[in-house]
């Protein structure tokens, strides 16, 4: 190996700690393929829960503006139930109870009668809305290509991103929902949540086509979903729930706080499950790298001694050997993250076109794995360093 | 010579390391007085050294015999402040460093000792020029200015076209040259060289000594040599026997044996390009 450069400072500081791990190509190579792993482990887990948590977030977007109320059907469904439930005359009701400052009813239907709902993926829903009160929320979903419903539209939607995707359609495209024939006016932008499966009507197409799906029922009462109670300003949202329940019988309220709660609750739950896993994954990559180290210190103590005669004070040493094991976990750093962006690119294209994408890979992600590989490469090798550091040269200069 | 600046007797500029007889009042360059090191080690503590007294002169070349574990380097070890010696006082140019303060040893390392060691000691992980250089990485404030004084360093000791190869690309010979380039590239006061031809073949021990030699005359530098080799020892001004952990009293030294030819090249002769 030839170099020709003139070493100054930190460059050679570099360069002899790249050739120390070269010259120990398989031990390295172990060494830097456990932190690799590790970070892999970590990146991809933590790229898992950047999603979760970015669809949980629009969740709680969501929920956290307003009270929803559906049929009390005993715990079951709640807030994510679908089908036509509570008559709509119930919204009037709801509207004169002290506190409220409005209400409107929302119907969802599962745009494919038999769609199942998995893990996986969302299914398709039509969500039923009036456009006029929906308007007035203060959570809108964004509307990235056309427009968004308008009062009096009929036979018109706006789609959400995974529908685009999976049935190729764009604005102006016509639709079939439940035999009916829909045209596109506007695409929603991407969410990574829920509405990217949406189909939004009006509220009155939304009952037109569950009338004919429950034509066989005798009732002739409107059916919806779920009513959406907006409280005054500075009223207690969990004590208007109550009211609401106590008023009205058959209903069950969700307050705001309380959804929120349990989203975020199970989203810390999984976010810690996922990167507690990985975390060992790290750090047994990080025990490999002291135990490399301590290998390499002892194996190089005459080297060591050598550069105490020289002049080394116990700092330059200490420093010698952070870097090298820094640099260990920065090139596991990198190789790890490569590896798992690759991996979650793959895996993002292929479930995709079922309307997910299961990893979220941030700059900010990529920078905390690769920041964390050295941090934990520098800290790994703070031990062997100080090993080195005691290293007496009168006992090693002799040594064969 | 950082550490001694602002004592007596100060170091003129350019006539430290001659031999000018204006300086033949100045004290020894080595001061060496009832030094004793006990080592232990196992059951019995061992002496290695009982009571080891000696002096050398600036610019003086002394060769230090004796058999093996006669304290030989334990001697140079506690010379060059590897080590410290249970009681009995080390003097540099009359200045007593026994106990000099830890933070002050890398200084005294780096500016006032160069030592070579049989086994070259070099590092293999660094190219010839890096090596040499070496010494300047921990010295604050020397760094640019040790670029050219690595380079000359390996000029002189006929290296310099090998700067850029690792130590396992050069021969026995061509490793310990490079060892002396960088004992030497500080310009320390004192070379202390344990046993440098010593697993070098004869023909190869003769250059490298022709240079320690030549390099003693040119800069000056006073240079401690241990050694078991007579024809090393040869080339001494003087030869101390060490016995049992004491310099045993010194009989006259015949001539100091001169290098073959003048003016020696300092660069070794025929030597195989790899």
């Amino acid at each position: 190996m030839r170099t020709n450069h003139t070493p100054l400072g930190t460059i050679t500081l570099v360069r002899e700690a790249l050739r120390n791990i070269w010259r120990r190509k398989a031990r390295s190579a172990l060494t830097i393929f456990g932190i690799g792993i590790g970070i892999f482990a970590l990146t991809t887990m933590g790229a898992l829960s950047q999603s979760l948590s970015k669809s949980i977030q629009v969740g709680i977007d969501y929920f956290s503006s307003r009270i929803l109320v559906t049929k009390d059907s005993g715990g079951f469904g709640g807030p994510f139930a679908v089908g036509p439930q509570l008559p709509s005359s119930i919204t009037d009701r709801i509207e004169v109870i002290d506190g409220v400052d409005r209400a409107y009813p929302t119907l969802s239907l599962l745009a494919e009668p038999d769609a199942e709902f998995s893990v996986a993926s969302s299914p398709e829903t039509i969500q039923g809305a009036p456009p006029a009160e929906a308007a007035k929320d203060k959570f809108q979903l964004e509307v990235g290509e056309g427009r968004a419903l308008k009062a009096g539209d009929t036979g018109k939607t706006v789609i959400g991103s995974n529908v685009v995707q999976k049935k190729q359609l764009d604005v102006g495209d016509t639709v079939t929902l439940r035999g009916k024939q829909f045209e596109v006016v506007g695409i929603l932008k991407r969410t990574t949540a829920d509405p990217d499966s949406f189909y939004m009507v009006t509220l009155t197409d939304a009952l037109a086509l569950s009338r004919d799906i429950t034509s066989f029922t005798t009732s002739t009462e409107e059916l919806v979903t779920n009513i959406n109670v907006f409280p005054e300003e500075g009223v207690d949202s969990t004590k208007l729930t109550e009211k609401i329940e106590s008023t009205i019988s058959g209903v069950d309220g969700t307050p705001p706080d309380q959804l929120k709660k349990t989203l975020e609750d199970a989203s810390a739950v999984f976010n810690l499950i996922v990167l507690g896993s990985a975390l060992i994954a790290v750090l047994v990559g990080s025990l490999s790298v002291i135990n490399t180290m301590i290998m390499s210190v002892t194996e190089r103590r005459k080297e060591i001694g050598v550069k105490r005669v020289v002049g080394a004070r116990a700092r330059h040493i200490l420093k010698e050997t952070v870097t090298e094991t820094g640099l260990i976990g920065l090139i596991g750093g990198v190789l790890g993250f490569l590896g798992s962006a690759a991996l979650t690119a793959v895996v993002n294209a292929i479930t995709k076109q079922q309307g997910l994408e299961l990893f979220l890979l941030t700059p900010e992600l990529a920078v905390m794995s690769i920041g964390f590989a050295v941090v934990l490469g520098v800290l790994a090798g703070l031990y062997p360093a100080w090993r080195a550091t005691r290293i007496k040269p009168v006992k090693v200069l002799r040594e064969e | 010579m950082a550490l001694f600046r602002k004592k007596k007797p100060q170091r003129m500029k350019g006539k430290l390391f001659t031999k000018q007889d204006d300086l033949k009042d100045l004290p020894p360059m080595v001061e060496v007085t009832g030094v004793h090191r006990t080592y232990e080690s196992g059951a019995e503590p061992v002496r290695v050294l009982k009571g080891v007294s000696l002096k050398v002169q600036r610019g003086e070349m002394v060769a230090l015999m004796g058999p093996s574990g006669s304290g030989k380097t334990t001697l140079l070890n506690v010379i060059g402040l590897l080590d410290t010696p249970d009681s009995g006082t080390v003097k540099f140019a009359g200045i007593d460093v026994t106990d000099l303060k830890r933070r002050k040893v890398p200084l005294f390392r780096q500016n006032e000792v160069g030592m070579i060691f049989q086994q070259k000691n070099l590092i293999p992980s660094l190219t010839a020029f890096e090596n040499v250089y070496l010494p300047f990485r921990y010295a604050r404030g020397k760094r640019k200015a040790g670029r050219e004084q690595a380079r000359e360093a390996l000029r002189l000791v006929g290296m310099l076209e090998r700067e850029n190869h690792l130590p396992n690309q050069l021969s026995g010979g061509e490793q310990q040259r490079v060892a002396v380039a960088r004992a030497l590239v500080l310009s320390p006061a004192v070379v202390l060289a344990d046993e440098p031809t010593g697993e070098l073949d004869h023909k190869t021990s003769d250059d490298v000594m022709d240079l320690l030699q030549e390099l003693n005359e040119q800069t000056g530098q006073t240079f401690v040599i241990v050694t078991h080799d007579h024809s090393v020892a040869d080339r001494a001004d003087r030869v101390l026997n060490m016995d049992d952990g004491k310099v045993v009293p010194e009989k006259r030294q015949a001539p100091r044996k001169r290098p073959a030819t003048k003016p020696r090249k300092l660069a070794p002769k025929n030597r195989k390009k790899k």
